[in-house]
């Protein structure tokens, strides 16, 4: 009983819908946030327990994050600027620097937009040259680093030094879309959040295999049409038993080189997190006790040889992950003070999932 | 392949609904869908994408697996409709603008009876395209619209009565 007008509009409907080209359809892109979120939540607690929050966060967020690290109180220390604007260098991520490194009319504009910053004081530039010499100073020690980072891999940069009592984030916001801005970093304040010793304060996160993991060291089976968009399991990996939690206990304390251990617990792992995220509410909010994993964390020797400790502990079983305090303590340093990124660490960089 | 027997946990992750496949499996009709409501392909397939990066977020939240493909829906759904409010903001004082679909360069694709359907159809009031579009696109029923658009059956129904009717004026039927 449908009427001729019915017939028309469904006919002409039918009509308009098949003018798609479907040889011309772009495929959709997945952002791929639930997997960064999973990767994302194992690192953070991971750092909870060296560092601040804070500064955790700025490890763990990418540049141009909305949650990106909040700052706490004005630096105090002359020796580092207040905040370092990189430009877009060769090593730059493309999602901050898509026109590739900086323009001089860019430059221009940074320099204006700094200028007219409110609260800040003093802008120094630094060249790739100076940089670089800076660098090779610092790392004087790590052939391995020397030897893959040139000149030309080190993006400039403005130091930035702020009027007493201004908040760097405040001043320094508007930059963070700008062109040709690269990442900006607080020196300052990660130097006074993590004090002169953090080195002897890294450990190793030994993370166990909970309930219904993804991980494939967890014996979880990726479906053959499993993408990192749309994640499938033929079979999710098992929780780690008591029983093998004991002997991995015993076993991690007779390896060579680990100084002590000690273990946590999901409901420690938990407090940890919400305390360093307390800041976060929405993270927090979201985040539930039983998405936590539990650890061992390790102390090892600081004459020890990590990588081998890091092998061998990667291949216990009902370990999930493993990560180096150490090297996530020194990537975010190499990006604070150097504007790289922490894929550049090489060897270093934490496993993700 | 062996596959081993999932706990209560398990089971439940499973049901939930994966929106990245729903999109994946209604791609092309879900552009299509746009593409009537929008007029070009290439915002249809922008606001499809859009659509999908937005849910794609929140897939372990929805639990309903009957309600997936209108939620889906809805979503591409409200992607046209802040396309074409945006449209209506920034050609007010301008030339209107004329997409392709039902423009005159597109006669090779549609014939002049069609594309005359198709401009009455975007003369009419924005819920009662949506509604016209959803029953003599989708061939959803009331109740289905209903939820799409987030309005009641009888409205729906209502809506979908007033809008053929407004059409036929639009066209010169006298019926």
């Amino acid at each position: 009983m449908n009427s001729p007008m019915e017939d028309r509009l469904r006919e002409a409907l039918a009509e308009a819908g098949a003018t798609v080209d479907t040889s011309t359809l772009r495929p959709l892109q997945s952002s791929g946030r639930p997997r960064v979120r999973v990767d994302f939540r194992l690192l953070a607690a991971a750092g909870a327990v060296v560092l601040a929050g804070t500064v955790t966060a700025a490890v763990l967020i990418a540049p141009g994050d909305e949650r990106r690290a909040a700052v706490a109180n004005p630096p105090v220390d002359q020796k580092y600027a207040d905040a370092s604007v990189f430009l877009c260098g060769k090593l730059s991520p493309s999602r901050t620097c898509p026109g590739g490194s900086v323009t001089a009319e860019q430059t221009k504009a940074i320099v204006r937009a700094l200028r007219e910053g409110p609260g800040v004081e003093q802008v120094l530039y630094v060249s790739q040259d100076q940089a670089y010499a800076s660098f090779r100073r610092d790392y004087a020690d790590d052939k391995a680093l020397l030897g893959t980072i040139d000149v030309t891999d080190l993006p400039p940069s403005f130091q930035i030094k702020l009027k007493p009592g201004a908040d760097p984030k405040v001043s320094l916001v508007r930059m963070k879309s700008m062109e040709g801005v690269g990442d900006i970093t607080f020196p300052a304040e990660a130097v006074k959040e993590m004090g002169p010793e953090w080195e002897k304060n890294a450990d190793v996160s030994v993370f166990l295999c909970g309930e219904q993991s993804s991980l494939a060291s967890c014996g979880a089976v990726a479906a053959p049409d499993s993408t990192s968009s749309a994640p499938r399991f033929v079979k999710y990996g098992k929780a780690i038993t008591p029983a093998q939690r004991r002997a991995l206990g015993k076993e991690i304390g007779a390896i060579p080189g680990v100084q002590s251990t000690h273990f946590e617990s999901q409901q420690q792992a938990y407090e940890n997190f919400q305390r360093s995220y307390k800041d976060n509410k929405a993270l927090a909010q979201a985040t539930k006790k039983s998405d936590m994993p539990e650890s061992f964390r390790l102390e090892l020797r600081p004459d020890a040889d990590w990588d081998k400790v890091i092998t061998k502990l990667k291949g216990l079983p009902g370990v999930a992950t493993v990560v180096n305090g150490k090297c996530m303590i020194e990537q975010f340093m190499l990006r604070t003070h150097y504007g790289i990124s922490a894929s550049m660490g090489k060897g270093c960089a934490p496993q993700p999932g | 392949m062996k596959v081993e027997q999932l706990s209560p946990g398990g089971a439940l992750i499973r049901k939930r609904v994966d929106v990245a496949a729903i999109f994946a499996e209604h791609h092309v009709g879900l552009v299509r869908l746009a593409l009537v409501m929008v007029g070009d392909q290439a915002t249809a397939e922008d606001v499809v994408q859009e659509a999908f990066t937005r849910t794609h977020a929140g897939r372990g939240r929805l639990r309903d697996p009957d309600k997936a493909l209108t939620y889906v829906r809805s979503a591409v759904f409200n992607g046209c409709r802040s396309v074409m409010r945006r449209r209506a903001t920034v050609f007010r004082r301008a030339v209107p603008y004329e997409p392709p679909v039902w423009s005159a360069e597109s006669a090779a694709l549609l014939s002049e009876e069609r594309r005359e359907v198709l401009r009455a159809l975007r003369e009419l009031p924005g819920r009662q395209r949506e509604a016209l579009t959803l029953r003599y696109y989708l061939d959803l029923s009331d109740q289905e619209i209903a939820e799409t658009m987030g309005i009641s059956g009888s409205t729906a129904r209502s809506t979908i009565a007033r809008g053929l009717a407004a059409l036929g004026r639009a066209l010169g039927e006298d019926s």
